[in-house]
């Protein structure tokens, strides 16, 4: 362009910062999208919200959430209760520790799983095992653990194998470890062909000639793999990885109640099983009060682990 | 064709024979429940692996009892009510509320997306939550299986996390061509996001097909319940009868356990998932393109 | 941050609304004037009846609904739950002041916290007598520990159903073909069982060459059955309140249970208990079935002419198998007997809705009536003779009453809602039958196998036929009692010593709420000498 060209304008013809009904109106489209999930939401997440008032409450049901009276020590005498309960540190203890190890290891699982899947070139073979290892999430704990309890029990198939090699039995429903490991395995193992499918579905956008360009520069498959392939998927590796946090107290109800036993109940008893008990002795405030203190906790992970994630990527991960 | 170093078909090998083990083993309970479920009283109680059935002991008893009543056809209806309503709805609702999200330029943001995690994190719980569908007077109506659940937070976040991969480019040039937001996510958006859009409704579809929780908390009326809470019922049913004596009686006219009848129970349940399952699998799963050529 | 300042708000929102919570107060109890229960039968009532959940999927205007209404000139509104998940539904209504007029409660637990929470109404034992007499009678008569049932501080909330089907006695069985072929005989003692079982496990009892077999074994996921017998031939039940030297004491804290379990653990070493004793899901009769044991403890009455019963099954593997029955085995004092649930089941009880209290009245006169008149009990339960039902003197089965080809099909019958039981409640019946009427209805067959193995002695209850009568017992058993089997179970095991028992267990009898539980047991007594005078019995 010649010097002659360019035009020099003065202030007064800039276009003027968007007024706030500009942007609004600019907006509208975006927020009538928002709309119906946010009603919904209010109507039926927040609308009986107020049922965690009950925590804090002397409740009587007849009385309702709005008639009944504060509890003792500015509401928090329900807390003090539940904390104080002899049951309080044994199911906290044992839900996180089994909690942890689900996350330990259930986390990486089904990731590794959509990895593996990815590289198998064989289209009937990539989709039947795929469907194969999704099918055990449709199969209750009700039925899983009597298979479970049948397969590794004291005189099931997998302890008479150790019998033929010599071995002694593993006491997996008497022992508390081999429980605990028991319990782990199978829960991975349960989970990790449906978790599998959001990473798969991430990495089916991946671009094909990125790995083509790669393979011309000569980059090994590994290689391949920690520079393209979960980078690729990282947003929703993070962000999976943060949802889950806010269910770090669950431990899995369903899978503890089939699979348990009185000889494992010491690591078994989890905050849910006491959780039900409440609700089915119609321990109103106290079910409430721990209902709450799951929540708070579950949101004490979620903000941590988001904060954590975005420090790490240069807030370029991250849900809040 | 271009060679692929030693290691690599190495690990193509390891890469089938675990992906191939593990198969095996997330098929053995698919068996072994099958084959209970057609298995006689005598076969089902004897400790086994029970991978396939015993010939000569083979009942079609359990499943004749779970299919006894006409009533099972109106709960398959409503369960299919609630699977492809429920589902269409959710992901429509869930996609508008996850791709809003993910435009850099939305208002509110952070308000939007802290409205919706708290719903994940904090419930008023099961008794505030019957009151609240009661007073919506979603009492025994069938909408009760769609509108509470047309949006969660765990499936618009992933969503979200989804559409934020695509450029707000699009957007922009979309614009530029003279298409409203609206246009731009239907003829643009929707059709590059087919595999989250898939994996939502493969989710959600799932969870409406196995729920019964709310039917037997919400319905009245034995007409309008899902298949799900029907077959807990025969499963129930089954369990007070063989204890009792006099029930006893009945099981032992029919060639039936506890056992079997949860097991066809589940067989009943899970094969249609599977029929269907093919056809959502090809959007997520990429078929086979240009790296197959390769090797 | 924008965030923190929308949580700031919520929060605030929260509380305000919050604030406006604490004002108020609530109704008062319903004060009982038994004035207002008198009822000629002259008025129509509307009963919402939330009856035992045995009907879930039946619609409103079965045949005995209609018979109920015109005989009883009501108007019923059934509400038919689920089973499972009962407790989720009544709460469900109750707590959206759908109040019932009849709710059908299952465990004491149930009506001390719906009694706490102020929805049912006061029922005064004159009420009961006066109109359902010879309920009242029976219970007074058989089991009066049972009003205990529907207690709540100083008041009665609602009339207790017995099941004389629980007091049935426990019949012990064993291979008769594997005890020919060791050579022995039924055992009467424990140590005679002991050689049986040996002999079981060890002398190959099937033939087939292979050490397959064991002595013992049984569905320990049920704490009634933990070695029940064993326990019981030294007179313990070891989960339960017992009366000793007048006093009530704790079963497991009895001194002889370590002498019981030193004799599991011998027997576990000698390989006689079946190894998967405490994870194995199979019941007793399962593993019967199935060949791995040739004893069971507890066996009920199997029909001879039926198929499907664990002998007809057995013995289409084993041709040659044959089951034989006995009491079950003595301890040296000759105690013997194992843990039944005794007389109690439930409870009826009456909704606090402010609809009349008349309904109370007329609901005590249709459940006397069932309870008097065996015609009517039966239309209620079976229909119409001839027609729903047949009457077979002849038959094997438990029971006389058969369903006719057109009712064979148990769900026809539940869409007629009959339930075809003579025993227990149903939903209609709540009040269970009669001793006598329950009686008539067994089979000649049934009776004669009675006559022959059973002997009612050798039912052992808890001093209050249920544990958890105490109102601090559903907070504390469960954790108490898996304690107590998992140190048990280490035990037989062999991981600690016999004679640790009761030093280990008081530990966690201590730290389990035990002494409160403990507590509550001992005023139990107290509770119960008052009702007793309440109720006129000495």
């Amino acid at each position: 362009m010649k010097k002659s060209d360019t035009v020099v304008v003065s202030d007064a013809y800039l276009p003027k910062k968007k007024t706030f009904g500009k942007k609004l109106r600019a907006n509208l489209p975006l927020l009538i999208m928002i709309l119906p999930g946010f009603i919904a939401l209010l109507l039926f997440n927040y609308k009986p919200i107020y049922g965690l008032l009950i925590a804090f409450q002397d409740y009587r049901p007849r009385a309702g959430v709005f008639g009944s009276e504060w509890a003792d020590n500015f509401g928090m005498a329900n807390f003090i209760e539940l904390f104080g309960n002899y049951k309080f540190g044994p199911v906290l203890r044992n839900t996180f520790t089994i909690s942890f190890l689900r996350i330990i290891f259930g986390w990486p699982a089904p990731i590794i799983l959509a990895l593996l899947l990815n590289e198998i070139r064989c289209g009937w073979f990539k989709k039947l095992a795929q469907t194969l290892t999704y099918i055990p999430h449709f199969f209750s704990w009700v039925i899983l653990a009597g298979i479970f309890k049948m397969l590794f029990s004291t005189v099931g198939p997998f302890n008479m194998i150790m019998g033929m090699f010599g071995l002694d039995p593993i006491p997996f429903f008497s022992d508390t470890t081999a429980f605990l490991v028991l319990i782990i395995i199978t829960a991975v193992w349960q989970g990790m062909g449906s978790g599998a499918i959001v990473y798969i579905a991430a990495l089916s956008s991946v671009d094909e000639s990125l790995y083509e360009a790669a393979y011309i520069d000569g980059a090994s498959k590994l290689k391949q793999v920690f520079h393209i392939t979960i980078p690729s998927i990282m947003g929703t590796i993070t962000t999976v990885f943060i949802m889950n946090l806010s269910g770090v107290l669950n431990a899995g109800f369903d899978q503890l109640f089939n699979m348990y036993n009185y000889s494992v109940y010491e690591v078994a008893d989890i905050i849910d099983t006491y959780s039900y008990t409440l609700l089915m002795r119609s321990e109103w405030e106290l079910g409430t009060a721990l209902g709450f203190f799951k929540s708070v906790v579950g949101l004490v992970f979620v903000l941590t682990s988001n904060w954590f994630v975005k420090k790490i990527s240069k807030d370029e991960y991250g849900i809040l | 064709m271009i060679q692929r170093t030693t290691g690599e078909k190495v690990f193509n090998v390891f890469n089938y024979i675990i992906l191939s083990l593990l198969a095996l083993t997330t098929l053995y309970p698919f068996l072994y429940t099958f084959t209970i479920s057609i298995s006689t009283k005598l076969a089902a109680d004897t400790v086994g692996l029970h991978i396939l059935p015993e010939w000569g002991q083979i009942t079609l008893d359990p499943y004749k009892l779970v299919f006894r009543n006409p009533e099972i056809w109106t709960a398959y209806g409503w369960t299919l009510f609630r699977t492809v309503v429920g589902t269409t709805l959710s992901v429509f609702v869930t996609c508008f509320y996850g791709y809003a999200l993910s435009r850099p330029n939305l208002m509110w943001k952070k308000f939007f997306s802290t409205y919706i995690m708290i719903t994940m994190i904090f419930s008023g719980g099961q008794i505030p939550t019957f009151l609240n569908i009661k007073d919506l007077g979603l009492l025994n109506n069938v909408w009760v299986y769609i509108l509470p659940l047309l949006i969660s937070a765990y499936n618009t976040i992933v969503a979200r996390s989804f559409f934020v991969g695509i450029p707000e480019a699009l957007n922009e040039s979309a614009k530029i061509d003279g298409a409203g937001e609206f246009r731009t996510f239907f003829q643009i958006i929707m059709p590059l996001s087919k595999p989250i859009i898939m994996t939502l409704a493969l989710w959600i579809a799932v969870a409406h097909w196995n729920s019964w929780f709310d039917s037997m908390l919400y319905m009245t009326s034995g007409k309008k319940i899902v298949v799900q809470q029907y077959i807990q019922r025969i499963v129930n049913e089954n369990n007070t009868a063989a204890i009792t004596d006099f029930g006893a009686g009945e099981n032992a006219a029919q060639n039936l356990t506890s056992e079997t009848v949860k097991s066809a129970s589940i067989m009943v349940t899970v094969i249609p998932i599977l029929c269907f399952y093919p056809f959502v699998q090809k959007f997520f799963i990429k078929g086979v393109t240009l790296g197959a050529v390769k090797g | 941050m924008k965030m923190k300042k929308i949580l700031s708000i919520a929060l605030a929102l929260i509380l305000a609304i919050g604030m406006l919570a604490g004002c108020g107060g609530g109704g008062e109890r319903t004060k009982v004037d038994l004035s207002e229960y008198e009822d000629d039968g002259s008025e129509k009532l509307t009963i919402e009846w939330l009856g035992y959940a045995t009907l879930a999927g039946c619609e409103e205007g079965t045949a005995t609904e209609l018979l109920l209404e015109d005989k009883y000139n009501v108007e019923i509104k059934p509400i038919f739950a689920e089973s499972s998940n009962y407790t989720d539904k009544k709460n469900a209504l109750l707590q959206s002041e759908d109040v019932p007029d009849l709710i059908y409660e299952l465990d004491p637990m149930h009506v001390y916290a719906d009694a706490r929470d102020e929805y049912l109404l006061e029922i005064p034992y004159q009420l009961i007598e006066q109109e359902a007499p010879d309920i009242y009678a029976d219970i007074n008569e058989k089991a009066p520990a049972v009003w205990a049932y529907g207690y709540y501080e100083g008041g009665n909330y609602g009339l207790p159903n017995m099941n004389h089907n629980h007091m049935e006695s426990k019949v012990s069985t064993y291979r008769a073909d594997w005890l020919e072929k060791v050579g022995m005989e039924v055992p009467k003692t424990v140590d005679e069982l002991h050689d049986v079982l040996y002999a079981f496990t060890h002398d190959d009892p099937d033939g087939n060459g292979k050490n397959d077999t064991y002595g013992y074994a049984f569905a320990s996921s049920h704490w009634q059955h933990y070695f029940a017998e064993i326990f019981g031939a030294y007179g313990i039940l070891p989960f339960d309140w017992q009366e000793a030297n007048g006093e009530i004491v704790y079963g497991g804290l009895k001194e002889e249970c370590e002498t019981v379990l030193a004799i599991l653990a011998q027997w576990y070493k000698e390989g006689i208990i079946y190894p998967a004793f405490i994870e194995s899901d199979k019941t007793g009769s399962e593993l019967l079935q199935s060949n791995i044991v040739g004893y069971l403890h507890d066996m009920s009455y199997e029909d001879p002419s039926s198929d499907q019963t664990t002998l007809a099954l057995l013995r289409q593997r084993v041709p040659e198998a044959d089951l034989a029955y006995s009491k079950p085995i003595e301890g040296p004092d000759g105690k013997f007997g194992m843990r039944g649930w005794g007389y109690p089941c439930h409870v009826v009880s009456f909704g606090d809705n402010g609809n009349s209290p008349k309904k109370v009245t007329r609901l005590l006169n249709m459940f006397n009536d069932m309870f008097t008149d065996e015609a009517l009990l039966l239309e209620v339960r079976y229909g119409k003779e001839g027609v729903t039902y047949t009457v077979d003197k002849d038959s094997t089965a438990v029971n006389i009453y058969n369903a006719t080809e057109d009712y064979v099909e148990a769900a026809q019958k539940r869409l007629a809602g009959y339930e075809f039981n003579v025993a227990g409640p149903t939903f209609w019946s709540p009040i269970c039958p009669s001793r006598e009427v329950y009686e008539r209805g067994l089979s000649e067959s049934y009776k004669a196998w009675g006559e022959k193995y059973k002997s009612h002695d050798a039912v052992l209850t808890d001093a209050f036929y249920k544990v958890d009568i105490v109102p601090s017992a559903p907070t504390y058993i469960d954790d108490l009692r898996n304690g107590q089997m998992a140190l048990m179970s280490e035990i037989v095991q062999g991981k600690k010593a016999a004679d640790q028992y009761i030093e280990e267990f008081t530990k966690i009898w201590e730290s389990t709420g035990g002494n409160e539980l403990l507590e509550e047991a001992r005023e139990q007594q107290a509770i119960l000498d008052e009702i007793y005078v309440e109720v006129g019995i000495n």
